[in-house]
């Protein structure tokens, strides 16, 4: 398997990522989706809630699933950044960690 | 794809095998050793207990709110791989398992365990007559299968009602009976994911709270009941995570077996557990 580096995006890059992805699926302008609000705010069903999940973790090149609670139980999209990114760092560690290993 | 065939009481065994008999092996790869193929619970455990841990937890939830003690018969409706039998025999002693299932697979594997005190019976639990009474019934994860989706809401309350009553029967009007199942919370039928519905769970419909107060009234009591919707969140996520791994690590093989498409089943449950349209609810009732 291809071990791709994670790519260690900012939280404000992150959320910047998550409110034009937003904005596509509600079919809004990025400027109407205010990172203050939280992730279940604009009507989006679960199924594409995970396409958004997935395809981040796609941009990300992560090796794992990011838990779900970053997204759902952040009170704002800007939390839920800030989170995603701490993880995003935690794994890159992890994969520097393991090709030092090797 | 199941429209055309006869809608089957207790759940139709068709819909059963095309979700349960995708083969042991591939469950195997991505549940936790017991094979507990239904949520685990948390609650007073740490908030990082391995999965393993929380569904032993779940286990010995289900068997105290039975009551369950030594030298008792107890009935598991949908009883999977057999786990909740096997920890009533080791933990606590019960004489006599039965577990009911509509899988081949699952049935082949409970008797290939050799242990005298627990029987498997290839029977949905309509059809099901026990030659003597049970002390206790627990069914944990079979309920979301026994309603169908071309059914009225009356016509399924009273499918639900014929098992409230069947359990009553079995436990001779004095069992208990914990029961786990998903029901819709924010979410209503009609909004269901087309997804989730024909390809993972044909055939199926999830209960209401509403419908399982209706149709246990007069012959069960509700003694407790949880919604624990965000335990059966991580419980998937961590499902969804270990499946990766296991593909990552040689284990499955993507070429044989669905896992995109369990993989995105398992994301999109917890996306709706956490997002309230679904709940997981845990009763515990004695029969009045």
């Amino acid at each position: 398997m291809n071990f791709d580096l994670i790519r260690q995006a900012t939280a404000e890059e992150i959320e910047a990522w998550i409110v034009t992805r937003i904005a596509e699926m509600v079919n809004v302008a990025p400027a109407a989706v205010s990172p203050d609000a939280p992730f279940d705010s604009f009507g989006i069903d679960s199924a594409k809630a995970i396409s958004l999940m997935v395809e981040l973790e796609n941009w990300l090149n992560l090796p794992d699933e990011l838990p779900l609670e970053l997204l759902f139980e952040a009170e704002a999209i800007r939390d839920a950044a800030a989170g995603i990114a701490a993880a995003v760092t935690d794994m890159a560690a992890q994969q520097a960690q393991g090709s030092a290993a090797q | 794809m199941m429209q055309d065939e006869q809608i089957e009481y207790g759940g139709s065994a068709a819909a059963i095998r095309h979700h349960y008999d995708v083969g042991n092996d591939f469950y195997s790869a991505w549940l936790d050793p017991t094979m507990t193929y239904s949520s685990a619970m948390w609650d007073g455990l740490p908030r990082d207990a391995p999965l393993e841990e929380a569904q032993q937890r779940k286990l010995a939830y289900h068997a105290e709110s039975v009551g369950a003690a030594e030298g008792m018969r107890i009935l598991d409706v949908g009883c999977g791989w057999g786990g909740m039998m096997r920890n009533l025999r080791r933990s606590y002693g019960v004489a006599e398992c039965v577990g009911l299932t509509l899988s081949e697979e699952q049935l082949a594997y409970i008797e290939r365990l050799g242990d005298p005190g627990i029987g498997a019976v290839l029977s949905n639990w309509h059809d099901y007559r026990p030659d003597k009474p049970f002390d206790a019934i627990i069914s944990v994860g079979a309920f979301e299968h026994f309603a169908h989706p071309q059914q009225s809401v009356d016509e399924r309350r009273g499918v639900y009602r014929e098992f409230f009553q069947a359990c009553r029967d079995w436990t001779a009007g004095k069992g208990r009976l914990s029961l786990q199942t998903i029901a819709y919370g924010k979410m209503s039928p009609e909004d269901a994911n087309p997804f989730i519905s024909n390809e993972i769970f044909p055939a199926a419909e999830l209960p209401t709270l509403e419908d399982i107060v209706v149709a246990s009234k007069g012959l069960f009591r509700i003694e407790r009941l949880r919604d624990d919707g965000l335990d059966y969140a991580r419980t998937c996520e961590m499902w969804s995570n270990k499946l990766r791994g296991a593909v990552r690590s040689g284990l499955v093989d993507p070429a044989i077996h669905p896992v995109e498409k369990y993989s995105r089943y398992l994301r999109m449950s917890a996306a709706g557990f956490r997002m309230r349209k679904i709940g997981l609810l845990r009763i515990a009732f004695a029969a009045e």
